[in-house]
């Protein structure tokens, strides 16, 4: 192997490590806000493992690493809204979060008709 | 906003790969009619040449230092977040005490209050809900409450400040 492809294969095996672990959280997490967090955090860095790995296998194209930067960076301006819009989309519809949640400071501050929050 | 399009043609040439005089021209051509049609969701106004004109940072070169600051900032707690994510999930016995803490907002801006709703999420033990509808107050959901209080003191001194330095 070519060093060039060690460093594309230790990068790429973080980013795939990162997704296992979302993954596991995934199973493991004990209520949908929790879940939030494993599929909406740890994926990241697994994206960015994984593109970056493939953008350091081409590096002599920098048409590559340029469009691998960019999906990172349009994956780090989609993927927290995601997250938000299920937790919103989830406490809207009522689902519970897990017992011990405590402060909960959004309990009852949404007007149930306007769905305003106040 | 010539800043803003110069930017959206570099893009442009970078993506498609070639750099002749004619692929600036219409990166740039491009590049305005994206400005055009999403002007008032950027800026809160009509479109007018003049404020497309203007060259609203007094000092470019900081403003791409702070830019290129935050984002390191940004990308060193998102690995530390992916970290303490996964020793959270790897533990032999989960230890997670959740909560929703409200924090009061000082950012104005739409695009102020939603990077810093994203840069929340991404950052260690924390995910934006929501914010309300006045504007004022942000709700996140925290992996670990240690003492709420602190929690907001520390987000914003922290991120707000940063934030606060780039878009008002």
């Amino acid at each position: 192997m070519t060093p060039l492809e060690i460093l594309t294969l230790l990068i790429t095996l973080v980013g795939v490590f990162f997704i296992v672990v979302s993954s596991i959280g995934l199973v493991r997490l004990p209520d949908l806000y929790t879940r939030v967090h494993a599929g909406g955090k740890s994926g990241t860095l697994g994206i960015i493992g994984v593109l970056l790995g493939a953008g350091i296998f081409f590096i002599s194209d920098l048409r590559i690493v340029f469009k691998m930067l960019l999906l990172i960076a349009f994956f780090f301006i989609t993927a927290p809204v995601a997250a938000h819009m299920l937790d919103r989309a989830a406490f809207l519809t009522g689902v519970k979060p897990m017992e011990d949640t405590t402060p909960n400071e959004l309990a009852g501050r949404y007007d149930p008709e306007t769905r305003q929050l106040s | 906003m010539i800043w803003l399009n110069l930017l959206l043609a570099l893009t442009w040439v970078m993506i498609t790969g070639a750099s002749g005089i004619v692929d600036w021209i219409i990166g740039l051509v491009f590049g305005f009619v994206i400005l055009w049609l999403s002007w008032r969701s950027f800026f809160d106004e009509p479109f007018t040449l003049r404020r497309y004109l203007q060259l609203r940072t007094r000092n470019p070169l900081l403003t791409i230092w702070r830019w290129l600051r935050f984002i390191g900032f940004g990308f060193v707690e998102i690995v530390k977040s992916n970290i303490a994510m996964a020793r959270a999930v790897l533990a032999p016995k989960l230890q997670i005490k959740p909560g929703i803490v409200a924090i009061p907002l000082d950012v104005q801006s739409d695009a102020g209050i939603t990077t810093l709703a994203n840069l929340i999420t991404l950052t260690p033990g924390t995910v934006t809900l929501d914010v309300s509808s006045d504007r004022k107050t942000l709700y996140i959901h925290t992996f670990s409450v240690g003492d709420p209080e602190q929690l907001r003191r520390r987000t914003k001194a922290e991120f707000e400040r940063r934030v606060l330095e780039l878009l008002p």
